[in-house]
């Protein structure tokens, strides 16, 4: 089955622009104070498999109420270290009650030699890494019993000698793999604002048929005063820019599940709501003209 | 293959103890020294040397970060370039193996125990008071509680059925009175932990020495009867009437709390 046929054959996947369920206010959108307000949440699996207490049966009464998106960051995908067994079994027991439509993962290494670095460290973009990394992805598949979405990564050290050979092993890696795309339209921007580089003609390599689902996020400087170095922290709202990007996208593919991420100075629920309405504006705009293309290209 | 000795090298730049040195001095270098053929590392950046050094920085700030939110008042004793260190050498010795972000901190202590233990220039109570903060996410946290309860009445020839959250800790320390900068007394100190059934908080009892003693059997799976009298041995007490009320009213109130479920 393709990967498009395998999204299609599971439950209905959520469009709009979702939001990621942070312990900061899991109590509070757990009482309804979200409700009405977001199409879907975005959770991060590494924070439940194995746990117990409040958290897992808070999530629990949540996705009750909404569709939830799970988004890991500890397979290491692009790894040396074989697979971790347990996690993913540990994941698949999850996902049998949740039901996600998909998983995704980072299209980088986070652990090495059997210690787990908890980041997103990357990969050389060679045609040899991205089989390695391609055929990881389809066995991950294979083991949770679900179509797999990677995700492009900032990064601060390119390891290829151009920025658009980046671009180049994501599509390898989705061909090869047969997997979607988590285009993180932020972090196209944070690499081409870093390597200098023009954002458009990076998505242009991209196959947007194989975008499922999309990141914004806001970054910062590494440094204020050197201002040479932007970072994906997701502790910022999102900028103009990364807005313009998003548009972008979403007029060519029409309706997807954009998340709007915040991991760091995360403020109260209320604000990010108020930044999630702001972007879900973008997206609703652009949703407009593409509705408007397909209607004239089906007059024409 | 040289993708292969470049994810190698990257990641020997944030694990080993002196890459910051090896990549300041000469970066491309220490990629030939992880296998990484020179042409290729010719074509590294100019900035590879400062971004790799990023890199180590972002990794081992997440997980300081980590650890010293976890243990507050510990990480105010060690400080933060104790704490650097402690973190760097960590990474580079055993590191964090799970894949779970939380369990860390657990995880950074497991490796610290036996090296705090013996360090003198560290505060005697400190690994003490380590593991009592961590506890709480330990019990928070734990994949176990709220058992369905075997439904049978506590007999004196049966072991009993705990909550599967609960724990005993003992501590050379009064770790649980310590404050942000005021030491905990020195005093034999025993916790019981567990996390409440319905709304999921983390409880902690001090327990007396005879309650502590019994606790301990009963979770070792010593029938009641038999923790009763041990623990009266060891202490050296009578196993009398007072001591039996003592008790009594102690698993009563385990019960109550939904940290004892009955018989097992
Ligand atoms: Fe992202």
């Amino acid at each position: 089955m393709s990967f498009r046929a395998g999204i299609a054959a599971r439950a209905a996947v959520p469009t709009g622009v979702g939001l990621g369920l942070r312990s900061t206010f899991l109590a509070e959108v757990d009482r309804g104070a979200a409700d009405g307000r977001v199409p879907f949440w975005e959770i991060s699996p590494d924070n439940y498999v194995a746990r117990g207490g409040s958290r897992p049966a808070r999530l629990a009464r949540v996705a009750e109420r909404f569709p939830i998106l799970s988004h890991g960051l500890s397979l290491s995908l692009g790894g040396l270290d074989a697979l971790n067994d347990d996690f993913l079994s540990g994941l698949r027991g999850f996902f049998a009650g949740l039901q996600p439509p998909w998983h995704s993962d980072h299209l980088c290494f986070s652990a090495h030699d059997g210690k787990m670095l908890h980041d997103l460290l990357p990969l050389p973009w060679t045609t040899a890494s991205a089989r390695r990394v391609a055929a990881r992805v389809r066995e991950v598949s294979e083991r949770l019993e679900r179509p797999m979405l990677v995700e492009n990564i900032s990064y601060y050290l390119p390891l290829g000698s151009s920025p658009l050979d980046e671009a180049a092993f994501v599509v390898e890696v989705l061909e090869r793999a047969d997997c979607g795309l988590l285009l993180d339209v932020n972090n196209v921007f944070v690499n081409a604002t870093n390597h200098g580089f023009d954002p458009l003609a990076w998505l242009a390599q991209i196959p947007l048929g194989r975008v499922v689902q999309l990141h914004v996020a806001g970054h910062e400087f590494w440094d204020d005063e050197r201002q040479d170095l932007i970072i994906d922290t997701h502790g910022a709202p999102v900028r103009s820019e990364v807005d313009a990007l998003l548009a972008w996208v979403v007029e060519r593919t029409g309706a997807l599940p954009v998340l709007l991420e915040r991991d760091e100075n995360i403020p109260p629920l209320a604000e990010l709501l108020a930044e999630r309405d702001r972007v879900d504006a973008v997206y609703q705009a652009a949703l407009a003209r593409h509705a408007a293309q397909q209607a004239t290209q089906g007059a024409a | 293959m040289s993708e292969e000795a470049l994810i190698r090298a990257f990641a020997a730049s944030v694990i080993e103890l002196d890459a910051p040195a090896a990549v300041q001095a000469d970066v491309r270098q220490f990629f030939a020294r992880h296998g990484v053929p020179p042409e290729v590392a010719a074509r590294l950046p100019e900035t590879a040397a400062e971004r790799l050094a990023i890199y180590r920085t972002m990794v081992h700030s997440r997980l300081r970060a980590a650890v010293a939110e976890f243990l507050p008042k510990t990480a105010i004793r060690l400080g933060r370039p104790r704490l650097r260190r402690e973190i760097e050498q960590f990474v580079a010795e055993a590191a964090p193996k799970a894949p779970y972000f939380w369990r860390l901190t657990g995880e950074f202590l497991e490796w610290a125990g036996p090296r705090w233990a013996s360090d003198a220039t560290l505060p005697g109570y400190l690994l003490d008071l380590a593991r009592h903060e961590w506890s709480d996410a330990e019990v928070g946290n734990d994949p176990a509680g709220g058992e369905a309860a075997s439904g049978k009445p506590l007999a004196l020839d049966q072991p009993v059925q705990f909550d599967g959250t609960v724990r005993l800790r003992r501590y050379a320390w009064a770790v649980h009175r310590a404050t942000e900068t005021e030491a905990p007394p020195a005093e034999a100190t025993a916790l019981l932990l567990y996390r409440d059934r319905n709304d999921h908080q983390v409880k902690t009892l001090e327990l007396t020495p005879r309650a502590a003693a019994v606790t301990a059997r009963l979770l070792a799976g010593e029938p009641l009867q038999a923790a009763l009298t041990d623990a009266c041995a060891e202490l050296g007490t009578p196993l009398d009437d007072e001591f039996l009320a003592a008790m009594a009213g102690y698993l009563a109130d385990l019960a109550e709390r939904g940290a004892l479920l009955g018989a097992a």
